[in-house]
């Protein structure tokens, strides 16, 4: 049996059995099985082997281990969101945890040096001033920074200010959650050139509109245009809304302190089409901001799919239960269930179009302002110095606030520590003493 | 296409929170998984703790669950990775599987089973012995021909399945299928509870060729076969 072929055809009797192999090799091993004696005894050997293997009986799942996977999942969904919840907390520093750090510092500082305490003390109370100062900073919109916000929930929202000349993009994260930074590249949202540079912004709205494959995001961008005549421009902005298939929402004109007129108006754009329509728009003018923010909704959406055809089901049996009852008691059960059912597939079909209506159609809010006003006015080096410097001026005035506020919230409690200590210490000095004696 | 609708529902309540809406999810696997786990560790209490572990597991990597595969492939890749840690991790720790403690602490309710292939009570105490001695031979096998046999002989998976949920190969899952069908025929002849043991002469040894055409890397494991059956011989012998 020791030939070549014997140990090839061995090899592949197992396959052969179920039946997996190509037509080809099946009739070769077929072949070969009925002029050789051994390997038709392997054979027959390996398939009693399988239908004894395949005969072993299944076991009966214990009666208890449903429940106690049940009860143990409820376990780890605590933890869960336990874990979910600390996250969220995590991802605000705020006043709470200085202050916690800044007491636990204080509080420890009996047993340990005192320059301990001192340094504990010192950092607690950078990082209140730190969070603080970072506080006003959100606000002030100061020329030379530029402030990546992340929303609370999925939402991604890239803000490019004007004085970003060079950089035609902004490291972003992603909001939601599951996968890490890798793409985020690609959702920078490119920021149209200010001043001399115009047109030069590259924009890669491309991948924010397709994103992951199979998920379901509805997008918003805000722009601030400074153009030349602003009614003209609503008009163009609305013409290239229209042609995309897309309309104006809502319209607001308004002066301004300067009396300047300003347009502020609504577009809803088929998302297909938001990359050109955007692109268009930027050639009204300069874009002073741009700022673009996509929401993942599939969850939502798959939930409510569910429930509607969950409901509907419903409906179609309780519609055949109506075709039966028999007496009107049940008859007015039906239908008030029936009508309980109708509600609900209501309600939730109207939110479901509303949803796809808002994946479906893009958010553009567009402000048109007249070029060289608004947010960052081209200001001369000499305003611009004085400028900073009064923010200057006025970032230390909130932060000298900052420091009284702290010190007002420390005051019982280090009196109360001064009271203690001083405690301690004529405890202290009296078994001294009395050591002494 | 409702189930599938339901699954994706009961995914994403598990996802945010749901322990309830996971259990109702993973219900119609229980028993499957429960088997499969006996079948890796032979011992009922093991087996136990072995499933309830490999839910657990999919509860908590829910989240990267991605719809690439279906949800029953996927939770089956993740049921298989968690048992062979487990195996390789008890082997490590020196616990020798046996040929008879952990094929005793099964047979303890092998009365519960019906006996239900043969009317005839020697026929079937001759087959509760030739399924005993498979279940032992399998617990024998390297943990990676262990999985693939039963999740094709014990479980009736196809090939692709196979491929599927372990990210094999076909050409590995062939071959580790092949490899542990034979080893469970050649205990089954060893121990003359199956018919012709004469036919087979020691140079038809169907794994003594396998073994000189495996590639080297797959060596390792096959030498870790053959030595997972060296304590089951000498008590044989």
């Amino acid at each position: 049996m020791a030939s070549p072929r014997c140990a090839k055809v061995r090899e592949l009797l197992s396959a052969h059995l179920d039946g997996v192999l190509d037509p080809h090799t099946r009739l070769f091993i077929d072949e070969h099985l009925s002029s050789c004696a051994s390997c038709a005894a392997e054979a027959e050997s390996l398939k009693a082997t399988v239908a004894i293997a395949r005969t072993v009986p299944r076991l009966a799942l214990p009666k208890e281990f449903h429940a106690a996977l049940v009860q143990r999942a409820r376990a780890e969904a605590v933890t869960v969101a336990a874990q979910a919840r600390h996250h969220r907390s995590a991802r605000a520093p705020g006043l709470a945890a200085g202050f916690g750090a800044l007491m636990s510092g204080i509080g420890g500082s009996f047993r340990r040096k005192p320059w301990q305490a001192i340094a504990a003390t010192a950092a607690a109370l950078v990082l209140v001033v730190w969070t603080g100062a970072f506080a006003s900073f959100m606000g002030v919109n100061v020329p030379g920074f530029h402030l990546l916000g992340l929303d609370k929930s999925d939402q991604q929202t890239l803000i490019g200010s004007a004085d970003d000349r060079g950089t035609g993009s902004l490291p972003g994260s992603e909001g939601t959650g599951n996968t890490t930074g890798s793409k985020s590249p690609d959702m920078a949202l490119g920021v149209g050139g200010a001043g001399g540079t115009t047109g030069s912004g590259s924009t890669d709205l491309g991948s924010l509109t397709q994103g992951a494959a199979g998920r379901q995001f509805i997008l918003s961008v805000y722009l601030t245009i400074g153009c030349d005549k602003v009614s003209a421009a609503k008009d163009r902005a609305v013409a290239t809304a229209e042609g995309a298939g897309g309309f104006m929402e809502s319209l607001n004109y308004w002066t301004d302190a300067n009396g300047l007129t300003v347009a502020s108006l609504v577009l809803r754009v088929p998302a297909t089409s938001l990359a050109p329509v955007l692109k268009e728009l930027r050639g009204l003018g300069e874009v002073v901001t741009e700022q673009a923010a996509r929401a993942d909704v599939t969850a939502q959406h798959i939930d409510l799919t569910a429930r509607v055809s969950n409901l509907r089901l419903q409906e179609q049996r309780l519609l055949a239960l109506l075709g039966r009852a028999e007496n009107l008691t049940d008859l007015f059960a039906i239908e008030n269930e029936l009508a309980r059912v109708r509600t609900e597939i209501e309600s939730y079909d109207s939110q479901l179009r509303a949803l796809d209506e808002q994946i479906s159609l893009s958010t553009v809010s567009l402000t048109l302002q007249p070029k060289g006003t608004g947010l960052f006015p081209e200001a001369s080096l000499w305003q611009r110095i004085v400028e900073a410097f009064m923010r200057s001026l006025k970032w230390l005035g909130q932060l000298g606030g900052q420091i009284v506020i702290l010190l007002a919230t420390l005051v019982a409690p280090l009196a109360l520590l001064a009271l203690l200590g001083y405690g301690f210490y004529r405890l202290v000095q009296a078994r001294r003493r009395r050591m002494g004696a | 296409l409702n189930d599938r609708v339901r699954e994706s529902e009961l995914i994403a309540r598990a996802v945010s929170g749901d322990g309830d809406a996971f259990a109702e999810l993973v219900q119609p696997f229980e028993a499957k998984v429960y088997n499969l786990a006996c079948r890796m560790c032979g011992s009922r209490e093991d087996a136990y703790d072995l499933a309830q572990e490999a839910f657990l597991k999919v509860y908590r990597a829910l989240g990267r669950f991605k719809g690439d595969s279906s949800f029953s492939t996927w939770l089956y890749r993740v049921v298989s990775n968690t048992c062979l840690d487990q195996i390789r991790r008890t082997r490590r720790s020196g616990v020798v599987l046996s040929l008879d403690a952990p094929v005793d602490t099964e047979d303890g309710s092998l009365r519960r089973e019906p006996a239900d292939l043969s009317s005839d009570p020697e026929d079937s105490a001759l087959r509760a012995e030739v399924q005993r001695e498979v279940r032992a031979a399998v617990l024998r096998l390297a943990p990676d021909h262990r999985l693939a046999v039963i999740l094709r002989d014990f479980q009736d998976f196809s090939y692709e399945e196979i491929a599927d949920t372990l990210g094999w190969n076909p050409g590995t899952v062939k071959s580790r299928i092949s490899r542990a069908r034979n080893a469970l025929r050649d205990c089954l002849v060893e121990r003359e509870l199956l018919p012709g043991a004469g036919v087979y002469s020691v140079g038809s040894r169907p794994d003594a060729p396998e073994r000189d055409s495996a590639p080297p890397a797959r060596r390792v494991r096959e030498r870790s076969a053959s030595s997972g059956s060296g304590p089951a011989k000498g008590v044989d012998a």
